[in-house]
């Protein structure tokens, strides 16, 4: 075995140039991967984690009706908690099961301010202030105030939508909008506070009230739109469903709620999850293009060595010990051509999962339909270097197998016909 | 005496009907004597039913030409004004302090989640001078004999709907239904008068209904209570001072 290791480093070195690059044709590959795989891990988990604060949970509580006007912001099909009781004592209830970690109501109503001669439409949130805060990371946000206090008649804004009605901390603001009974009403609320945020949904359109005062203006009495709720983590959504539908069925017998899972709510996240599979495959893909040129090479080489191959199994070397031979050589290049690709893939990734890359431009229009952060930052882990190392040299040695199986064939006599 | 006497027939019969024939102009001269208000107070109730839920609005309104007040006085909007001036809106509501100017497309939702939309509401010229008016038949309508005109705009004039077919009354001269449509030709509103009552020496409209031809399962019926024609109006009524 040392002997045919010897042989096969010394073969890779007959040919410099030729084994370079193979090597960097690998590493290439593997660098793209492992960076590859962090940008687009990243992206998602920050995707996921906007759908999940700001629109679906890992689970809701909707009505069923609710479902389909979600859009029309109606406010004729309410959560009112178990057979009309109040949301609140809904939202304790479900709480108390295991395995979750917060439960949150929102009032979604749509609004309009006027200053001067526009009209300014904005989404209002009604909210518990101190759990809106858990739930999502809309604390790190405030460039100027705080966030709303129960009981008060208070508002806090998004930059943009601050900008749109000329207004700042400290101001008041009225705001016109339909009430549950389809009333046109005036109400005004004093300006406490100032959000910054990437998506134009928080900081060009929503406005947060506490879930009090939006119920007093809208007639909607312990009434939310929304229930949502946070497990561990999104896994854990599947399993956490039917408890609380146990609870809602055991509580309610009306039958208007449903639950969703965070994917159920989100069609847009299932093709996400279908983009996941899709993208290991491409990886996969794109290591094999790069072992075609260690393919490449390596018929080359059996083709160069025919005599040399023959020469070498009349001296007694076995095909088996040929077949191993190609394979020491052409797993050589994918190991060592990963081991670079790594390196460098890792380094690339770790760099930019700091400073992140702006696409700020680019996605623009698409932000308003999508909830993405236009600055990616792709993900470094020590797992994702560790699969792209071994992506890279199993697939190389796999695809090694053609050529080495070639040369493994070789007769002695048909080999030496040549010389 | 043949040839005289035929004369004379045709003559006559010229001569009669160009005095009997009435005028799309002249219909809409008299309907606008009866329905045009140049100062009013009015006490009317709206009753909307939207997809099954019925709500109901009642207001007093003060009109003095292009002007007019109304200030909700049912539980649910107590307090709530609206204050037109020429073509301006403007809305107090007892929750907010500031006054909010109604424009732009504000203007063409449903007032108050009616099928009537502001502008319907704020409509205060008189018809002759926005449409071309041409009498296009003669139909019985609710048991009455009725003229059918088509209004269609006049270039430059600003409406909310490209034509008008009404059914007015030839008696009374007192519009009983409209149909109104987009350029488009698309009906979008449809307005049935139910009631109607000689008031002051003129009839009016007391009761209709219409219904938004573009949603669906939605009518709102339009019932004044009590009309009184040139009321005095106090002096200011009309400032946006007085909707505070």
């Amino acid at each position: 075995m040392k002997f045919l290791l010897t042989l096969a480093g010394r073969n890779l070195f007959r040919n410099k140039m030729r084994t370079i690059v193979s090597l960097f044709a690998i590493a290439i590959a593997v660098m793209v991967v492992i960076f590859a795989r962090g940008l687009i891990i990243g992206m998602l988990d920050s995707s996921y984690s906007l759908y999940i604060q700001y629109d679906s949970g890992h689970l809701k509580v909707i009505d069923e009706t609710y479902d389909q006007k979600e859009k029309l912001l109606s406010l004729r099909h309410p959560v009112d908690g178990f057979e009309g009781r109040g949301v609140l004592p809904m939202v304790e209830k479900i709480e108390s099961i295991e395995g979750i970690n917060i439960v949150i109501p929102r009032l979604k109503f749509g609004a309009m301010a006027s200053p001067g001669d526009e009209i300014i439409r904005m989404l209002g949130w009604g909210v518990d202030p101190d759990k809106e805060l858990e739930f999502t990371d809309i604390k790190s946000n405030f460039v100027r105030g705080r966030m709303v206090e129960p009981n008060k008649r208070e508002i806090v804004l998004g930059s943009g939508l601050l900008n749109k009605v000329n207004k700042s901390v400290g101001d008041t603001l009225t705001i016109v909008y339909n009430n549950s009974f389809d009333s046109f009403k005036g109400s005004t609320f004093e300006i406490v506070g100032e959000i910054d945020h990437y998506l134009p949904l928080i900081n060009e359109r929503l406005f947060y009230i506490p879930l009090d005062q939006a119920q007093r203006i809208l007639i909607m009495e312990n009434s939310a739109t929304e229930i949502l709720i946070k497990a561990d983590s999104m896994n854990e959504a599947d399993e956490i469903k039917p408890k609380i539908e146990q609870i809602i069925n055991n509580n309610d017998k009306r039958g208007k709620y449903i639950v969703q899972t965070w994917d159920e709510a989100n069609p847009m996240l299932k093709l996400f999850n279908v983009a996941e599979y899709i993208y290991n495959v491409i990886y996969i893909l794109l290591i094999i293009l790069a072992a075609v040129v260690v393919i490449n090479t390596m018929v080359m080489i059996v083709k160069e060595r025919t005599q040399e191959i023959g020469m070498m199994r009349a001296l007694g070397l076995r095909s088996k010990e040929i077949l191993t031979l190609f394979i020491i050589e052409g797993s050589f290049l994918g190991i060592v051509g990963s081991f670079f690709g790594a390196i460098f893939g890792g380094m690339l990734t770790k760099y930019l999962s700091v400073h992140g890359i702006d696409y700020t431009q680019a996605v623009e229009g698409m932000m308003e339909e999508f909830f993405m952060n236009p600055v990616l930052y792709p993900v470094y882990n020590l797992e994702n270097v560790i699969f792209g190392f071994l992506l890279g040299s199993i697939v190389t040695a796999l695809t090694c197998i053609i050529p080495a199986r070639r040369a493994a064939k070789l007769e002695p006599h048909d080999a030496l016909r040549n010389i | 005496m043949k040839k005289i006497t035929l004369f004379l027939i045709i003559s006559l019969f010229i001569f009669s009907t160009s005095v009997l024939a009435i005028t799309a102009e002249e219909i809409i001269q008299h309907r606008d004597d009866n329905e045009f208000i140049k100062t009013a107070r009015i006490e009317s109730t709206m009753i909307i039913n939207n997809r099954g839920r019925k709500l109901e609005k009642s207001m007093v309104s003060l009109i003095e030409g292009d002007n007019g007040l109304t200030e909700f006085i049912n539980p649910m909007d107590r307090g709530t004004k609206f204050l037109k001036r020429d073509d301006n809106l403007w809305m107090f509501f007892p929750d907010a302090e500031d006054v909010v100017k109604l424009s732009g497309h504000m203007l063409e939702r449903g007032m108050m989640g009616s099928d009537f939309s502001y502008k319907d509401m704020m409509e205060s010229e008189k018809y002759l001078e926005l449409y071309n008016f041409e009498l296009i038949g003669e139909e019985e309508y609710q048991g009455r004999e009725c003229y059918k005109i088509e209004a269609t705009k006049v270039e430059g004039a600003e409406v909310s709907y490209y034509k008008r077919i009404s059914w007015i009354d030839k008696e009374r001269f007192i519009g009983l239904k409209e149909e109104l449509y987009a350029e488009s030709g698309r009906l979008l509103k449809e307005i049935v008068v139910t009631r109607t009552e000689e008031i002051q020496g003129r009839w009016y409209p007391m009761e209709s209904t219409m219904e938004n031809k573009l949603r669906e399962n939605t009518s709102t019926t339009f019932i004044i209570n009590s009309i009184e024609f040139n009321p005095e109006i106090p002096e200011g009524t009309f400032s946006l001072e007085s909707l505070q």
